[in-house]
Protein backbone atom coordinates (compact mmCIF):
# COMPACT_ATOMS: atom_id res chain seq x y z
CA UNK A 1 0.00 0.00 0.00
CA UNK A 2 1.55 3.24 -1.10
CA UNK A 3 2.61 6.05 2.01
CA UNK A 4 -0.79 8.31 1.97
CA UNK A 5 -0.67 12.18 1.61
CA UNK A 6 -0.53 14.07 4.59
CA UNK A 7 -3.83 15.10 6.00
CA UNK A 8 -3.13 19.13 5.84
CA UNK A 9 -1.57 18.47 2.24
CA UNK A 10 -5.07 16.39 1.25
CA UNK A 11 -7.47 19.21 2.79
CA UNK A 12 -5.52 22.28 1.00
CA UNK A 13 -5.54 19.95 -2.61
CA UNK A 14 -9.67 19.52 -2.53
CA UNK A 15 -10.94 22.35 -3.63
CA UNK A 16 -8.67 22.28 -7.27
CA UNK A 17 -9.28 18.13 -7.19
CA UNK A 18 -13.12 18.41 -7.34
CA UNK A 19 -12.77 21.63 -9.43
CA UNK A 20 -10.73 19.83 -11.88
CA UNK A 21 -12.56 16.65 -11.52
CA UNK A 22 -16.13 18.58 -12.52
CA UNK A 23 -14.24 20.18 -15.08
CA UNK A 24 -14.56 16.57 -17.20
CA UNK A 25 -18.47 16.30 -16.64
CA UNK A 26 -21.19 16.66 -14.46
CA UNK A 27 -21.14 13.93 -11.66
CA UNK A 28 -21.50 12.44 -8.16
CA UNK A 29 -19.92 12.37 -4.47
CA UNK A 30 -19.28 8.59 -4.72
CA UNK A 31 -17.81 8.88 -8.15
CA UNK A 32 -15.55 11.97 -7.52
CA UNK A 33 -14.14 9.47 -4.42
CA UNK A 34 -13.42 7.06 -6.83
CA UNK A 35 -11.49 9.20 -9.40
CA UNK A 36 -9.46 10.63 -7.13
CA UNK A 37 -8.88 7.02 -5.35
CA UNK A 38 -7.86 6.29 -8.89
CA UNK A 39 -6.19 9.11 -10.08
CA UNK A 40 -3.60 9.21 -7.29
CA UNK A 41 -3.37 5.23 -6.81
CA UNK A 42 -4.39 5.66 -3.27
CA UNK A 43 -1.98 8.07 -1.93
CA UNK A 44 -5.07 10.59 -1.72
CA UNK A 45 -6.60 8.97 1.25
CA UNK A 46 -9.82 11.15 1.69
CA UNK A 47 -12.59 9.90 4.63
CA UNK A 48 -15.49 9.48 2.66
CA UNK A 49 -17.53 11.66 4.30
CA UNK A 50 -15.73 14.57 4.66
CA UNK A 51 -15.99 15.40 0.12
CA UNK A 52 -19.84 16.37 1.20
CA UNK A 53 -18.83 19.47 3.26
CA UNK A 54 -15.81 20.41 0.46
CA UNK A 55 -18.93 20.26 -1.88
CA UNK A 56 -21.51 21.90 -0.27
CA UNK A 57 -18.90 25.20 0.66
CA UNK A 58 -17.97 25.50 -3.16
CA UNK A 59 -21.40 25.29 -3.95
CA UNK A 60 -22.38 28.31 -1.45
CA UNK A 61 -19.28 29.80 -3.19
CA UNK A 62 -21.29 29.12 -6.66
CA UNK A 63 -18.26 27.53 -8.07
CA UNK A 64 -20.34 24.38 -8.75
CA UNK A 65 -24.01 24.14 -9.06
CA UNK A 66 -25.83 20.96 -7.73
CA UNK A 67 -29.22 19.41 -8.78
CA UNK A 68 -31.14 16.17 -7.59
CA UNK A 69 -31.95 13.91 -9.96
CA UNK A 70 -32.86 10.07 -9.92
CA UNK A 71 -29.76 7.64 -10.37
CA UNK A 72 -29.90 4.42 -12.96
CA UNK A 73 -30.69 2.65 -9.88
CA UNK A 74 -33.78 4.58 -9.20
CA UNK A 75 -32.58 6.68 -5.71
CA UNK A 76 -32.65 10.27 -5.31
CA UNK A 77 -28.64 11.55 -6.03
CA UNK A 78 -27.76 14.96 -5.89
CA UNK A 79 -25.00 16.05 -8.75
CA UNK A 80 -22.67 18.78 -9.20
CA UNK A 81 -21.20 20.27 -12.16
CA UNK A 82 -18.93 23.33 -12.53
CA UNK A 83 -20.38 27.28 -13.05
CA UNK A 84 -18.73 29.44 -15.54
CA UNK A 85 -17.23 31.21 -11.88
CA UNK A 86 -15.56 27.36 -11.01
CA UNK A 87 -13.71 27.14 -14.12
CA UNK A 88 -12.18 30.77 -13.29
CA UNK A 89 -11.46 29.51 -10.15
CA UNK A 90 -9.62 26.40 -11.29
CA UNK A 91 -7.79 28.47 -14.07
CA UNK A 92 -6.18 30.61 -11.05
CA UNK A 93 -5.64 27.25 -8.63
CA UNK A 94 -4.11 25.77 -11.63
CA UNK A 95 -1.86 28.53 -11.72
CA UNK A 96 -1.32 28.62 -8.13
CA UNK A 97 -0.48 24.57 -7.81
CA UNK A 98 2.11 24.57 -11.05
CA UNK A 99 4.08 27.43 -9.02
CA UNK A 100 4.43 25.60 -6.13
CA UNK A 101 5.12 22.45 -8.45
CA UNK A 102 7.92 24.49 -10.40
CA UNK A 103 9.74 26.15 -7.12
CA UNK A 104 9.89 22.95 -5.75
CA UNK A 105 11.20 21.32 -8.84
CA UNK A 106 13.76 23.62 -8.95
CA UNK A 107 14.98 23.41 -5.23
CA UNK A 108 15.17 19.39 -5.89
CA UNK A 109 16.65 19.75 -9.08
CA UNK B 1 -31.12 -11.30 9.68
CA UNK B 2 -29.84 -8.58 8.88
CA UNK B 3 -32.04 -5.82 7.32
CA UNK B 4 -30.38 -2.94 5.12
CA UNK B 5 -33.19 -0.45 5.67
CA UNK B 6 -33.38 -1.27 9.24
CA UNK B 7 -29.51 -0.38 9.66
CA UNK B 8 -29.60 2.49 7.07
CA UNK B 9 -32.60 3.91 9.27
CA UNK B 10 -30.81 3.86 12.25
CA UNK B 11 -27.24 5.08 10.98
CA UNK B 12 -29.38 8.26 9.63
CA UNK B 13 -31.07 8.66 13.10
CA UNK B 14 -28.02 9.12 14.92
CA UNK B 15 -26.60 11.25 12.54
CA UNK B 16 -29.66 13.56 12.47
CA UNK B 17 -29.04 13.86 16.21
CA UNK B 18 -26.27 15.67 15.92
CA UNK B 19 -25.78 19.68 14.90
CA UNK B 20 -24.99 21.15 11.84
CA UNK B 21 -26.56 18.47 9.11
CA UNK B 22 -29.72 19.16 6.49
CA UNK B 23 -31.79 16.74 5.85
CA UNK B 24 -30.72 17.20 2.14
CA UNK B 25 -27.01 16.46 3.42
CA UNK B 26 -28.37 13.34 5.07
CA UNK B 27 -30.05 12.26 1.94
CA UNK B 28 -27.11 12.46 -0.05
CA UNK B 29 -24.68 10.85 2.52
CA UNK B 30 -27.54 8.04 2.31
CA UNK B 31 -26.84 7.80 -0.86
CA UNK B 32 -23.25 6.98 -0.93
CA UNK B 33 -23.80 4.79 2.00
CA UNK B 34 -26.00 2.55 0.04
CA UNK B 35 -23.87 3.29 -2.93
CA UNK B 36 -20.62 1.87 -0.68
CA UNK B 37 -22.33 -1.11 0.50
CA UNK B 38 -23.82 -2.11 -2.92
CA UNK B 39 -19.73 -2.28 -4.02
CA UNK B 40 -18.76 -4.12 -1.22
CA UNK B 41 -21.18 -6.91 -1.46
CA UNK B 42 -20.71 -6.60 -5.68
CA UNK B 43 -16.92 -7.64 -4.60
CA UNK B 44 -17.16 -11.27 -4.62
CA UNK B 45 -13.97 -12.05 -2.49
CA UNK B 46 -15.66 -9.25 0.26
CA UNK B 47 -19.22 -11.12 -0.52
CA UNK B 48 -17.61 -14.43 0.48
CA UNK B 49 -15.36 -13.35 3.52
CA UNK B 50 -18.01 -10.77 5.24
CA UNK B 51 -21.60 -11.27 6.40
CA UNK B 52 -23.97 -8.42 5.18
CA UNK B 53 -23.69 -6.81 8.53
CA UNK B 54 -20.07 -6.50 8.66
CA UNK B 55 -19.83 -5.19 5.05
CA UNK B 56 -22.89 -2.30 6.22
CA UNK B 57 -20.14 -1.46 9.41
CA UNK B 58 -17.33 -1.13 7.07
CA UNK B 59 -19.48 1.31 4.41
CA UNK B 60 -20.29 3.25 7.15
CA UNK B 61 -16.93 3.60 8.75
CA UNK B 62 -15.27 4.42 5.38
CA UNK B 63 -17.98 7.08 5.45
CA UNK B 64 -16.30 8.45 8.65
CA UNK B 65 -17.30 8.75 11.95
CA UNK B 66 -20.93 10.97 13.02
CA UNK B 67 -19.48 12.86 15.37
CA UNK B 68 -16.38 13.98 12.96
CA UNK B 69 -18.59 14.27 9.97
CA UNK B 70 -21.43 16.83 11.78
CA UNK B 71 -18.31 18.72 12.94
CA UNK B 72 -17.24 19.00 9.10
CA UNK B 73 -20.54 19.87 8.06
CA UNK B 74 -21.06 22.54 10.31
CA UNK B 75 -17.83 24.29 9.64
CA UNK B 76 -18.95 24.00 5.90
CA UNK B 77 -22.62 25.98 7.18
CA UNK B 78 -22.09 27.70 10.79
CA UNK B 79 -25.40 28.89 10.83
CA UNK B 80 -27.28 25.74 9.82
CA UNK B 81 -26.63 24.51 13.52
CA UNK B 82 -28.01 27.76 15.38
CA UNK B 83 -31.27 27.87 12.66
CA UNK B 84 -31.63 23.86 13.63
CA UNK B 85 -31.39 24.94 18.01
CA UNK B 86 -34.01 27.60 17.01
CA UNK B 87 -36.69 26.06 15.39
CA UNK B 88 -36.43 23.02 18.06
CA UNK B 89 -36.27 25.47 20.94
CA UNK B 90 -39.07 27.46 19.16
CA UNK B 91 -41.29 24.37 18.70
CA UNK B 92 -40.98 23.04 22.53
CA UNK B 93 -41.51 26.66 23.52
CA UNK B 94 -45.01 26.08 21.06
CA UNK B 95 -45.53 22.55 22.08
CA UNK B 96 -46.07 23.23 25.59
CA UNK B 97 -48.14 26.51 24.98
CA UNK B 98 -50.37 25.06 22.62
CA UNK B 99 -50.57 21.75 25.31
CA UNK B 100 -51.64 24.61 28.07
CA UNK B 101 -54.08 26.31 25.57
CA UNK B 102 -55.97 23.00 24.94
CA UNK B 103 -55.96 22.40 28.77
CA UNK B 104 -57.17 26.16 29.16
CA UNK B 105 -60.22 25.51 26.48
CA UNK B 106 -61.02 22.23 28.10
CA UNK B 107 -61.76 23.88 31.24
CA UNK B 108 -63.88 26.43 29.21
CA UNK B 109 -66.06 23.79 27.63
CA UNK B 110 -66.37 22.61 31.14
CA UNK B 111 -67.59 25.72 32.29
CA UNK B 112 -70.26 25.90 29.49
CA UNK B 113 -71.59 22.64 29.49
CA UNK B 114 -72.03 22.49 33.66
CA UNK B 115 -73.25 26.25 33.03
CA UNK B 116 -71.02 27.34 36.09
CA UNK B 117 -67.54 28.83 35.86
CA UNK B 118 -64.99 26.26 37.75
CA UNK B 119 -61.77 28.75 38.87
CA UNK B 120 -60.23 26.17 40.17
CA UNK B 121 -60.32 23.86 37.38
CA UNK B 122 -58.52 26.15 34.93
CA UNK B 123 -56.00 26.97 38.06
CA UNK B 124 -55.53 22.63 38.38
CA UNK B 125 -55.06 22.43 34.29
CA UNK B 126 -52.58 25.15 34.47
CA UNK B 127 -50.54 23.82 37.47
CA UNK B 128 -50.77 20.44 35.74
CA UNK B 129 -49.14 21.81 32.54
CA UNK B 130 -46.69 23.38 34.68
CA UNK B 131 -45.97 20.27 36.54
CA UNK B 132 -45.87 18.31 33.12
CA UNK B 133 -43.35 21.15 31.95
CA UNK B 134 -41.21 20.84 35.06
CA UNK B 135 -40.97 16.91 34.84
CA UNK B 136 -39.72 16.87 31.46
CA UNK B 137 -36.81 19.34 32.24
CA UNK B 138 -36.03 17.52 35.43
CA UNK B 139 -35.49 14.21 33.43
CA UNK B 140 -34.10 15.76 30.71
CA UNK B 141 -31.73 17.36 33.24
CA UNK B 142 -31.01 14.50 35.67
CA UNK B 143 -29.50 11.89 32.40
CA UNK B 144 -25.87 11.62 32.45
CA UNK B 145 -25.90 12.94 28.67
CA UNK B 146 -27.27 16.23 29.87
CA UNK B 147 -25.08 16.51 32.50
CA UNK B 148 -21.34 16.43 30.03
CA UNK B 149 -23.53 18.85 27.36
CA UNK B 150 -24.35 21.02 30.52
CA UNK B 151 -20.56 20.50 31.10
CA UNK B 152 -19.82 21.16 27.18
CA UNK B 153 -21.96 24.14 27.20
CA UNK B 154 -19.84 25.37 30.54
CA UNK B 155 -16.74 25.08 28.17
CA UNK B 156 -18.38 27.04 25.54
CA UNK B 157 -18.37 23.79 23.59
CA UNK B 158 -22.03 24.03 22.17
CA UNK B 159 -21.47 21.71 19.39
CA UNK B 160 -23.13 18.16 20.63
CA UNK B 161 -24.89 19.47 23.72
CA UNK B 162 -28.59 20.14 21.73
CA UNK B 163 -29.88 16.77 20.84
CA UNK B 164 -33.20 17.30 19.33
CA UNK B 165 -35.02 16.28 22.17
CA UNK B 166 -33.31 18.30 24.57
CA UNK B 167 -34.04 21.55 22.59
CA UNK B 168 -37.16 21.11 22.74
CA UNK B 169 -37.01 20.35 26.15
CA UNK B 170 -35.14 23.54 26.51
CA UNK B 171 -37.89 25.16 24.61
CA UNK B 172 -40.41 23.83 26.81
CA UNK B 173 -38.19 25.03 29.88
CA UNK B 174 -38.05 28.94 28.53
CA UNK B 175 -41.90 28.91 28.15
CA UNK B 176 -41.88 27.78 31.59
CA UNK B 177 -39.20 29.77 33.11
CA UNK B 178 -40.97 33.00 31.35
CA UNK B 179 -44.45 32.23 32.99
CA UNK B 180 -43.14 31.96 36.50
CA UNK B 181 -41.40 35.08 36.25
CA UNK B 182 -43.64 36.92 34.72
CA UNK B 183 -45.16 37.54 38.44
CA UNK B 184 -42.27 39.01 39.18
CA UNK B 185 -43.29 41.93 36.43
CA UNK B 186 -46.55 42.40 38.38
CA UNK B 187 -45.13 42.87 41.63
CA UNK B 188 -42.12 45.58 39.89
CA UNK B 189 -45.14 47.07 38.33
CA UNK B 190 -47.84 46.79 41.26
CA UNK B 191 -47.08 50.03 43.18
CA UNK B 192 -48.28 52.01 39.32
CA UNK B 193 -51.94 50.27 39.47
CA UNK B 194 -54.57 52.72 40.27
CA UNK B 195 -57.02 49.94 41.22
CA UNK B 196 -56.38 46.72 43.71
CA UNK B 197 -56.32 44.63 40.83
CA UNK B 198 -53.49 42.90 38.79
CA UNK B 199 -54.26 43.06 35.15
CA UNK B 200 -53.92 42.79 31.56
CA UNK B 201 -55.75 45.84 31.12
CA UNK B 202 -53.98 48.77 30.41
CA UNK B 203 -56.34 51.50 32.09
CA UNK B 204 -55.73 49.42 35.09
CA UNK B 205 -52.43 51.49 35.98
CA UNK B 206 -52.24 54.58 36.82
CA UNK B 207 -49.22 55.03 34.33
CA UNK B 208 -48.71 53.95 31.06
CA UNK B 209 -45.07 52.99 32.48
CA UNK B 210 -46.32 50.80 34.77
CA UNK B 211 -47.66 48.76 32.10
CA UNK B 212 -45.09 48.61 30.08
CA UNK B 213 -42.99 48.26 32.80
CA UNK B 214 -44.75 44.91 33.25
CA UNK B 215 -44.85 43.74 29.65
CA UNK B 216 -41.09 44.38 29.06
CA UNK B 217 -40.54 42.19 32.02
CA UNK B 218 -42.72 39.53 30.42
CA UNK B 219 -40.90 40.05 27.10
CA UNK B 220 -37.59 39.59 28.70
CA UNK B 221 -38.25 36.75 30.72
CA UNK B 222 -39.21 34.65 27.56
CA UNK B 223 -36.72 36.01 25.08
CA UNK B 224 -33.89 35.67 27.60
CA UNK B 225 -33.13 31.74 27.12
CA UNK B 226 -33.41 32.23 23.17
CA UNK B 227 -31.24 35.78 23.46
CA UNK B 228 -28.82 33.24 25.27
CA UNK B 229 -28.67 30.39 23.04
CA UNK B 230 -28.00 32.95 20.32
CA UNK B 231 -24.75 34.49 21.71
CA UNK B 232 -23.47 31.38 23.06
CA UNK B 233 -23.81 29.83 19.36
CA UNK B 234 -22.04 33.02 18.21
CA UNK B 235 -19.78 32.87 20.63
CA UNK B 236 -18.86 29.37 20.04
CA UNK B 237 -18.05 30.23 16.05
CA UNK B 238 -15.95 32.93 17.00
CA UNK B 239 -14.19 30.50 18.78
CA UNK B 240 -13.98 27.93 16.07
CA UNK B 241 -13.33 30.23 13.19
CA UNK B 242 -10.40 31.42 15.08
CA UNK B 243 -9.33 27.54 15.58
CA UNK B 244 -9.61 26.64 11.91
CA UNK B 245 -7.25 30.08 10.90
CA UNK B 246 -5.05 29.04 13.34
Amino acid sequence: MPEPVSKELVAASSKPLVLAILARGESYGYAILQEVRELSGGRLDWTEGMLYPVLHRLEAQKLIQARWATSEGGRRRKYYRLSHQGSRALESERSDWEAVDATLKAVWG
Amino acid sequence: MFDLEVSVAAWKQALASRDGLRPEALDELEDHLRVSFDQLSAESSLKDALTPDERFALAARRLGDTRALATEFERADPSAAVRRRWIWMLAGFVGIHLASQVLLTASVIVSAITAQTHPRLSSVLFALTMLGGALALFFAARSGAARSALDRVARGALHGSFSTARTVALGGGALLAGTLITPLGRIVSARYLSVGRFGDDPSAFASPFGFALEQAVRVIAFAAPFVLLTVLSLRERAHRSDATTR
